[in-house]
């Protein structure tokens, strides 16, 4: 006898034939009961080993190489998990998978054993994941050729991300350091966007269905966010299996939501940042390309408004210097009028004097005055007549002889 | 009375300068003439200072 758990134990008794017979008892509250020899129908044992399976085991975690792959119906998958010296049946369907995956490739499963009445026993598939480098490599390599086949990562599928987005839908964990970065450095550059944050597992067997649900869920909201920032920190390749997982990988590509992938490591780049619309190389980056630095752009307005200052003043200043030059202008043609009209008027004053009458009868002329007004000829005149000689200081009375 | 314009005084001096070029003057006319002649000069003047000096008036502002 010897116990397997602390509330559960079994016997093993040989009866008179010699024949082994597992009797199974149940421990409770320190008390054994219902103990008794049974013997079983197939069907009993079948339904009593499963139960005792569900029991013990509801659920392992396996990790091991595959061998024997096969998919029926693109439904349907079986293969074994084995290693060295054991081999067990898998089964489950292909949507469990991480993608594609082949013979030889290392993969961590989760799964409830189960004794199928038929079938015999196998494992009841939950999840599959690829683990250790060459294998994660490989699954990954496979699954790029199948999506890239497909054009899930055509550079034409990229949409433009929103500047400055004022409503972000962020999909990390919110225990991690991503979302405190993610959230610090968006908050240190532009300030007042609306961060609507999905809380998921960003590894382990949950991260998968929960990144998954995030994304559907944000892209059924009434009113989505205009981006969505899906985000963790570095970590070893086992840790950043779900970002290349085909689930996420097409969640990813299908969100009507533009996409940003932030996946914090350095060399490889998961399939998930190929489907983004958009990668960033951390959290913090993710921050830096979908917000301005508010500082820097307070800069840049600020120079914008010294260059407009600066060209309004050198229009005003050319608008000045040539109403200065037209004016100088007018000036010009005004005294230049003056002047004529100065020259105009000094040859008339020269004309004026030379017609002076007086002054010709100082330079000794004189007029003579008859009856009739001035003689002008000498053959007007005759003996006797009697004339008024004018000249510049009075007149004279004489008589022609 | 209306205040002649430059232009109308001009007119009336080079008619006066005209007048008294012709022959047909007795020594009375021709000193009439020469007097308004001369008044009319000293009104061109007049006009023409004040051009001046609004001018250089202009030019300081």
């Amino acid at each position: 006898m010897f116990f397997c758990a602390c509330r559960f134990f079994r016997f093993l008794f040989a009866d008179q034939k010699g024949m082994k017979i597992w009797f199974i008892g149940y421990e409770h509250g320190g008390k054994v009961i219902g103990m008794q020899e049974l013997i079983f129908t197939p069907s009993d044992f079948v339904a009593v080993l499963n139960q005792t399976l569900e029991f013990a085991y509801p659920q392992v975690t396996i990790e091991g190489e595959l061998a024997n792959v096969r998919v029926s119906r693109g439904k349907w998958v079986y293969f074994d998990i084995k290693d060295d010296s054991s081999s067990v049946k898998c089964f489950g369907t292909v949507y469990m998978l991480p993608g594609p995956i082949e013979e030889g490739m290392m993969v961590r499963i989760v799964a409830s054993p189960r004794l199928h009445p038929l079938y015999n026993f196998s494992l009841n598939l939950q999840s599959v994941i690829a683990v250790g480098e060459g294998s994660l490599k490989r699954a990954s390599d496979l699954l790029l050729a199948k999506l890239q086949k497909e054009g899930l990562f055509d550079e034409s599928r990229k949409r433009p991300m929103p500047f400055a987005p004022e409503k972000i839908g962020l999909i990390t964990s919110g225990e991690s350091a991503a979302y405190a970065d993610f959230v610090k450095i968006l908050n240190e550059r532009w300030g007042g966007v609306l961060v609507q944050h999905y809380d998921v597992q960003v590894q382990g067997e949950q991260a998968i269905s929960d990144i998954v649900t995030a994304i559907q869920y944000m892209n059924q909201l009434a009113s989505p966010p205009e981006v969505l920032v899906i985000t963790r920190g570095g970590g070893s390749a086992d840790d950043l299996a779900a970002f290349g997982t085909e689930q996420v990988v097409r969640a990813v590509a299908a969100s009507r939501i533009p996409t940003l992938v932030a996946i914090g490591h350095e060399v490889d780049i998961s399939l998930a940042e190929l489907a983004a619309d958009q990668r960033a190389s951390t959290p913090s980056n993710a921050a830096q390309l979908l917000v301005p630095d508010k500082k820097h752009m307070l800069k840049v307005i600020s120079d914008q408004q010294q260059s407009l200052h600066q060209a309004v003043v050198a229009i005003i200043n050319d608008a000045k210097r040539m109403l200065n030059e037209t004016s100088q202008g007018i000036m010009r043609v005004l005294e230049q009028s003056y002047i004529t009209a100065q020259q105009t008027l000094s040859r008339q004053t020269e004309l004026l004097e030379a017609l002076n009458p007086d002054a010709a009868l100082k330079r000794g002329y004189a007029v003579i005055m008859g009856k009739t007004g001035v003689i002008r000829s000498v053959k007007s005149l005759k003996s006797g007549d009697a004339i008024n000689i004018i000249m510049h200081d009075g007149n004279a009375k004489a008589k022609v002889y | 009375m209306v205040k002649k314009t430059y232009k109308q005084l001009q007119t009336e001096l080079d008619e006066v300068l005209a007048k008294l070029q012709s022959a047909e003057l007795d020594i009375d006319e021709a000193v009439g003439l020469y007097k308004q002649g001369q008044s009319l000069l000293v009104a061109l003047e007049d006009y023409l200072q004040n051009a001046k000096n609004e001018i250089e008036h202009l030019k300081k502002k």
